[in-house]
């Protein structure tokens, strides 16, 4: 499916801020999703993916700002939303005594639609526990029976929130083969995930939560250009001063700057080693050692979700 | 319609658990044991040797009303045993999670929630009464089919009433052991203390706890209509209203302390009026809570 430009944008999440008491989840985030794309929604646990995508479903309610999906208004119209949704919650319970195929058959029901159970089933690769109660399944098969019910009536968007909790790594590469299929068809996948290697391997483009606030924003190609060309420089001194590191600061395209022992470690976004070491040299501390490195994917997302933000 | 979806859902998770089994068991056990029962009591009062025990006549209609009284207590119990946990529960756990990430509206969830888990106990108090019917029609002399209908029907409403209650209380809470306390708290004041409460009154208008009996007729107080007005309003007391009214004589023992007729706020009506309240406010009150809150 090409993305028509006049076509709403499958989510558009504006300036949604979300207040549990004193607890600020999320923070004015402005989020959009366009039609027919891969979606990766990354962040640490407890970033605030899961209140977005209640936001999204009408499980909760923004304190303040809008959001629609599918181009409706997700307070309004979420019926006709979850209608034409496929949605694998996080932290779902199965109903314990219904079977596998009852579990699908109520998707089925309430989205009226005609699917067959058992191709659903098959699909997830649990069609041998069709007759079984769920209360008795392992997580990894209620995690597929849930995507299962998710993928009922061919829907135009799939919402997946940590997918692959409890698949193991055969488990999750049959997710993405099904996340792949699903996109091909013509479904635009929304997901989030703590783990990047996930969404690496399938999403066009990536969004990193943090602390309520989206922090970053592109496609897997251009998290990896920003990663390859920056550099990880590692210098050891005589002794760690405060001018040194402010010195380091000040550089141009210097991203982070952090400390341990007589070790400073400065992240850039491009390779200007000897101008660091020039700062540090002429802040009268004195060079010992040093040593760089590129930076990969998973130290960029770590940078962005786990290092102080200056 | 997609509560009738969420309703069968509820139902068939019932019918797959013990629950419902147990609690056919106890209304089978109860409603024919009962019946049962008096047979045996029905005639001990007559003075032993005077021949009468053997002639006593055993109607259905005496058991009913025998009936009225436990009968008021069983169903709040299990109603509310069956429904407390329905909305709460499903939100704690995070099934209700499933549910309306399917298009259902939470209106759906909460009539498809009383609807399911009605017919659950609508079945169990079915195979019980037909079980006692069995009793009724082996040992008994006289059917009151009539009777016997009012007592179904007005039991069945009962139900449905006290579930759509319990169901409210559990809209009321995300968290099932909040939920357990509301059940038990609306359980206590209005099947335990209500029955003290126009008494309370009563002492605080007039010094005395209990109005003297209208003469020649004990056991029926003459007290002011607000006194009798106040003791109707609690579910089962309403219920047993209704019964009396309709399945008795035609007329209600309070009927002697009126001797121009029965105010209509006395009547088995406005017993039904006042089910049909307790059918829709806490569950209203519930539903309120439920469409407001998050998950």
């Amino acid at each position: 499916m090409s993305a028509d430009d006049r076509s709403p944008p499958a989510v558009d999440v504006s300036g949604v801020t979300k207040e549990y008491g004193d607890v600020t989840a999320l923070r004015n985030l402005d989020l959009t999703v366009e039609t027919g794309e891969i979606y990766g929604f990354l962040g640490p646990n407890g970033a605030g993916k899961s209140t977005t995508i209640d936001i999204l479903l009408d499980f909760v309610r923004p304190t303040t700002g809008s959001a629609t999906v599918l181009g409706r208004d997700v307070r309004r119209d979420s019926l006709a939303i979850r209608q034409r949704t496929g949605v694998l919650p996080e932290g779902f319970h199965v109903y314990d005594r219904l079977t596998g195929r009852q579990h699908i058959q109520f998707a089925i029901q309430s989205k009226g639609v005609t699917d067959d159970p058992d191709a659903i089933l098959e699909r997830v690769n649990i069609a041998d526990a069709a007759d079984r109660k769920a209360g008795g399944f392992s997580k990894g098969m209620k995690q597929r029976l849930a995507l299962g019910m998710a993928l009922v009536g061919d829907p135009e968007l799939l919402i997946l929130d940590e997918p692959s909790t409890g698949l193991d790594p055969n488990g999750a590469r049959e997710m993405r083969s099904v996340i792949r299929e699903e996109n091909e068809r013509g479904a635009t996948v929304f997901f989030s995930s703590h783990i990047l290697e996930q969404v690496e391997a399938v999403c066009d483009r990536v969004g990193i939560l943090r602390e309520g606030e989206l922090v970053a924003e592109d496609s897997i190609e251009g998290l990896r250009e920003a990663a390859g060309t920056g550099a990880t420089l590692r210098v050891t001194v005589d002794a760690v001063t405060d001018d040194a590191v402010a010195a380091v600061e000040a550089l141009p395209g210097v991203t982070d700057v952090r400390t341990s022992g007589t070790t400073i470690t400065v992240s850039t976004t491009d390779s200007a080693k000897t101008e660091v070491l020039d700062a540090i040299e002429t802040a009268g501390a004195s060079v010992e050692d040093f040593s760089t490195e590129e930076t990969s994917l998973e130290e960029l997302f770590a940078t962005y979700t786990q290092g102080d933000r200056r | 319609m997609s509560w009738t979806i969420v309703a069968r859902k509820d139902f068939r998770d019932a019918v797959r658990s013990r629950t419902l089994w147990a609690l056919t068991a106890v209304y089978i056990l109860f409603m024919a044991g009962f019946a049962y029962l008096f047979t045996l009591i029905q005639g001990t009062g007559a003075p032993p040797g005077s021949g009468q025990q053997e002639q006593a006549i055993l109607e259905a209609a005496d058991l009913v009303f025998f009936l009225l009284g436990p009968v008021a207590l069983l169903i709040p119990l299990t109603a509310l045993v069956i429904g407390y946990k329905s909305l709460a529960g499903e939100v704690e756990s995070g099934s209700g999670k499933f549910l309306l990430s399917l298009p259902h509206t939470r209106l759906d969830a909460v009539i498809g929630k009383v609807v399911g888990r009605t017919g659950v106990l609508w079945l169990a108090i079915l195979v019980g009464i037909l079980v006692a019917m069995l009793v009724i029609v082996g040992l008994y002399d006289e059917l009151a089919i009539a009777t016997l209908g009012v007592f179904t029907a007005a039991t069945l409403v009962l139900g449905a009433v006290y579930v759509s209650i319990a169901v409210g209380l559990s809209g009321l809470t995300n968290s099932t052991s909040r939920a357990t306390v509301y059940a038990v708290s609306f359980f206590v004041v209005f099947e335990i203390v209500w029955d003290f409460v126009p008494n309370a009154l009563y002492y605080v208008t007039d010094g005395s706890f209990f109005p003297p009996f209208v003469r020649g007729a004990p056991g029926v107080y003459d007290a002011p209509s607000w006194y009798h007005f106040i003791g109707k309003l609690s579910p089962t007391s309403a219920y047993s209203t209704v019964v009396q009214d309709f399945a008795g004589e035609g007329t209600l023992s309070l009927a002697a302390a009126y001797p121009e007729g029965l105010p209509i706020y006395l009547t088995g009506y406005a017993g039904l009026a006042i089910l049909l309240a307790w059918a829709v406010v806490p569950l209203g009150l519930g539903y309120w809570h439920f469409r407001e809150a998050d998950l």
